[in-house]
């Protein structure tokens, strides 16, 4: 057995023996995954779905136009959007300012007579100020509802005008013969109506689009296999980089001297050390992907293309932790970098967040990173695509590297 | 109290030279509110729900629609061919007129990019739904029976007779909050509980492996001076945290922290027990990349759950309610009363009740494992 071999035997069986913080660094992606998966994506397979909206609903109106304002929330699309809660004006403003309810809608008084007078009125939506999203969609709703309401009032307005002079006589003064030709406008009205709606006139059907080269997510996808490639890639280089730290620490206690005693060549040495970190990466990645694929049942796409990423993503982080670590001066500046420069990665690679979520000022910085290389690749392989780019960016990149660290390094450790 | 306070300033002063200081307390949580601020804006091209409009009908009735599409809020541009680049795009089909004019059923193409913001995507397509409900109440109007050809001299136009007011809660704030008034007390509360317990629980452990607490006790100090200097130390690191990133968020992002005081108190009753837990982390963990490990996933896992990262109400309610068990979501709590509801301390003391309990809790903990030598 050469003394390399030796070495990265060694090194490897060390880290097996106190595995804890391996361990840890392990589980913290599939914690992180399965957490963000989870809140995201509560039903399997199916698309991320809102919570329920918490609405309060002020009718001070109790007329026809509220009353069909209200009973649209009994629409079984929209009965799954809103939680709705009938309140009076006092009540819901107490509710609101605890912060109970996304939104609270008031229906105005003389809400109906005013629409069958053709007469303006304005619905009011209170909007909850913590709330970022939710009151939104409380507001578009109201205003959707109210272009319907206009609608209808203008299609049926002397209808509606009859119906309205009707409510307030005696039922004995209303004689079919009067109510008769606003009974034959509204039947031709109904008729046009359904010409329209049944099937309805216009229809709209979104779809997605991808850039070139990019594939847009399909329907149903699985939210697991999106977030935790990125987790795997950020955790991967904190284990990795504690791995590639040996190196100060075993200058800093004396080892490297004593082993220098020995007829192994820094070159042995350097070469051994950058191995046994890209190894021990190899071998965690592969854990935590085979782990991710158990738990949230992702499928990695083609083995062999899947074989070759890790591989050449661990020679970078090796490569790249190993030569940083040739400049620290000593482990206390190693620490205190490292781990900052692991994070900028995250934040900016798109471990933290879907690149296209990153302002687009500072979206370039990801092609600096080993993140968005990684996390690039393994979309395209799960799509069924080779992931030349990131192949070439990781392999050229990572070669450059390794041949600073092994330069630099020997020239350090033989000092 | 002088001994404590020495014990305590000095931790502080360790951590304040510490080479990678400024980068944790300023510059990455800097980042985060940058990136996190603008998360929910989108780009700045789709702020306004733009919408480009491909406008291939050959009739009238494609440039009437367009009319109607037009609404506050929303960002037409209105093209002949296919552009290259769109954030969404609506295709108005070569027989769109023909088909209204023979009222049959037609379906509109929205295209969106993959990249697209998702609230601005649901304005958009909410403002069409508008304008198609717009046109066939229209074309209810005026009737089947008619001369379609006639439509444009002889038509009832469309009037909006039901209006849409929104206002803040009463007795609450006045401006609407931003983007940032929301993100930077969830990064605030996120690297204090990162930067007491990694900072906090390695100092806790290397003092202890380096002998240092020994050699405080060698001192005139007693146990209880030395514990409550460290305590004081870790809760001195996370008031400066807090007050670093709120001096930035004031600078910078016109942060709104309602009443300063009882933010302020937050922060305190919050860092209590964050000062409590990294001193039972470094006490029961002897390695320095498993203290930053537990660290890193505690205070994730906390962030997370308290509602730290996302808004709370996009969680689902089981989620929600496990959040309770962070004192990060007990913390974001009082903040959104005192923000964005101007409450006072009668509607926040139960949070700070709470709080404390978390920390008699990491408190016994840290004084039960709490170690003077390895």
């Amino acid at each position: 057995m050469s003394r390399t071999t030796l070495i990265i035997r060694n090194d490897i069986k060390r880290r097996l023996k106190a595995p804890m913080a391996t361990i840890l660094f392990l589980v913290i992606p599939l914690a992180m995954t399965a957490l963000i998966g989870m809140i995201f994506n509560p039903g399997s397979g199916s698309e991320t779905k809102l919570p329920a909206i918490k609405l309060l609903l002020v009718d001070k109106d109790k007329g026809l136009a509220s009353k069909f304002l209200i009973g649209a929330f009994d629409q079984k699309e929209i009965k799954d959007m809103f939680q709705v809660t009938l309140v009076e004006e006092a009540a819901g403003e107490k509710l609101m300012k605890k912060g109970k309810a996304s939104a609270m809608l008031v229906i105005p008084e003389h809400f109906s007579d005013d629409l069958a007078e053709q007469k303006t009125s304005t619905l009011e939506v209170v909007k909850n100020p913590a709330e970022e999203f939710l009151p939104g969609v409380a507001e578009e709703f109201a205003r959707t509802m109210a272009v319907g309401l206009s609608a209808i009032a203008q299609v049926f307005a002397d209808e509606l005008k009859v119906i309205k002079s009707a409510s307030k006589l005696e039922l004995e003064s209303i004689s079919i013969a009067q109510m008769t030709p606003f009974l034959e406008m509204a039947r031709v009205k109904i008729i046009a109506l359904k010409s329209y709606l049944s099937p309805l006139l216009l229809q709209l059907k979104t779809s997605t689009t991808a850039k070139p080269g990019e594939t847009a997510k399909p329907k149903g996808f699985n939210i697991f296999a999106y977030i935790m490639p990125g987790m795997l890639i950020m955790f991967l280089l904190f284990i990795i980089e504690a791995f590639m730290r040996e190196i100060q620490n075993e200058r800093a206690d004396g080892k490297t001297r004593r082993m220098m005693f020995s007829p192994l060549t820094t070159r042995e040495l350097v070469t051994a050390r950058l191995f046994s970190g890209w190894l021990m990466g190899v071998l965690v990645c592969f854990l935590a992907m085979a782990v991710g694929s158990l738990l949230f049942h992702i499928n990695w796409g083609n083995p062999l293309l899947v074989f070759l990423l890790v591989v050449v993503s661990c020679f970078w982080c090796a490569a790249f932790f190993g030569m940083l670590n040739a400049f620290f001066k000593n482990k206390n500046q190693a620490g205190a970098f490292s781990s900052p420069i692991i994070l900028v990665f995250a934040a900016f690679g798109g471990s933290m967040l879907p690149l296209e979520q990153i302002p687009p000022g500072m979206r370039w910085l990801s092609k600096f990173t080993v993140n968005n290389w990684f996390i690039t690749g393994s979309q395209q392989i799960m799509d069924g695509k080779i992931p030349s780019g990131p192949f070439l960016v990781l392999a050229v990149s990572g070669l450059l590297f390794a041949v600073v660290a092994v330069i630099a390094l020997r020239r350090r450790l033989s000092t | 109290m002088k001994k404590i306070w020495h014990i305590g300033y000095l931790d502080l002063k360790l951590m304040v030279k510490d080479k990678a200081f400024f980068f944790w307390v300023l510059i990455f949580p800097l980042v985060f509110i940058l990136i996190f601020g603008n998360l929910f804006q989108g780009s700045k091209t789709d702020t306004k729900a733009s919408l480009t409009v491909l406008n291939r009908d050959q009739g009238r009735w494609g440039a009437y629609f367009v009319e109607k599409l037009k609404a506050p809020g929303i960002e037409l541009a209105v093209q002949p061919t296919e552009p290259k680049e769109y954030v969404r795009m609506l295709v108005i089909p070569l027989d769109f007129s023909a088909k209204i004019e023979k009222r049959a059923a037609q379906t509109l193409q929205l295209k969106k990019d993959s990249d697209a913001n998702m609230q601005a995507g649901a304005v958009a397509e909410t403002k069409i739904a508008q304008a198609m409900v717009k046109l066939i109440a229209e074309l209810v109007i005026y009737g089947n029976q008619r001369d379609i050809k006639a439509f444009f001299d002889t038509r009832s136009p469309y009037r909006d007779l039901v209006l849409v007011r929104t206002r803040l809660p009463k007795d609450t704030i006045v401006k609407i909050p931003s983007g940032f008034d929301h993100v930077i007390p969830g990064i605030l509360v996120q690297f204090v509980m990162m930067m007491v317990l990694i900072y906090g629980g390695i100092s806790v452990m290397e003092d202890r492996k380096r002998r240092v607490l020994a050699r405080i006790l060698y001192s005139s100090a007693s146990f209880a001076e030395l514990f409550g200097g460290k305590f004081l130390g870790r809760v001195l690191m996370g008031l400066l945290q807090s007050a670093i990133l709120i001096t930035a968020g004031k600078l910078f992002f016109h942060l709104n922290l309602g009443n300063i005081w009882l933010s302020g108190l937050n922060i305190l009753v919050f860092t209590l027990a964050m000062a409590c837990l990294s001193i039972f982390v470094g006490s029961v963990l002897k390695k320095e990349e498993l203290i930053v490990g537990v660290s890193v996933l505690t205070a994730n896992m906390f962030a997370a759950l308290g509602g730290c990262w996302w808004p709370a109400e996009i969680v689902p309610p089981t989620f929600r309610a496990l959040g309770m068990i962070s004192p990060a979501y007990w913390a974001m709590d009082v903040f959104h009363k005192v923000i964005f509801f101007g409450k006072g301390f009668d509607a926040v003391w139960p949070n700070f009740l709470v709080l404390l309990a978390f920390t008699a809790v990491f408190m016994v903990l840290a004084l039960r494992f709490f170690k003077i030598n390895e």
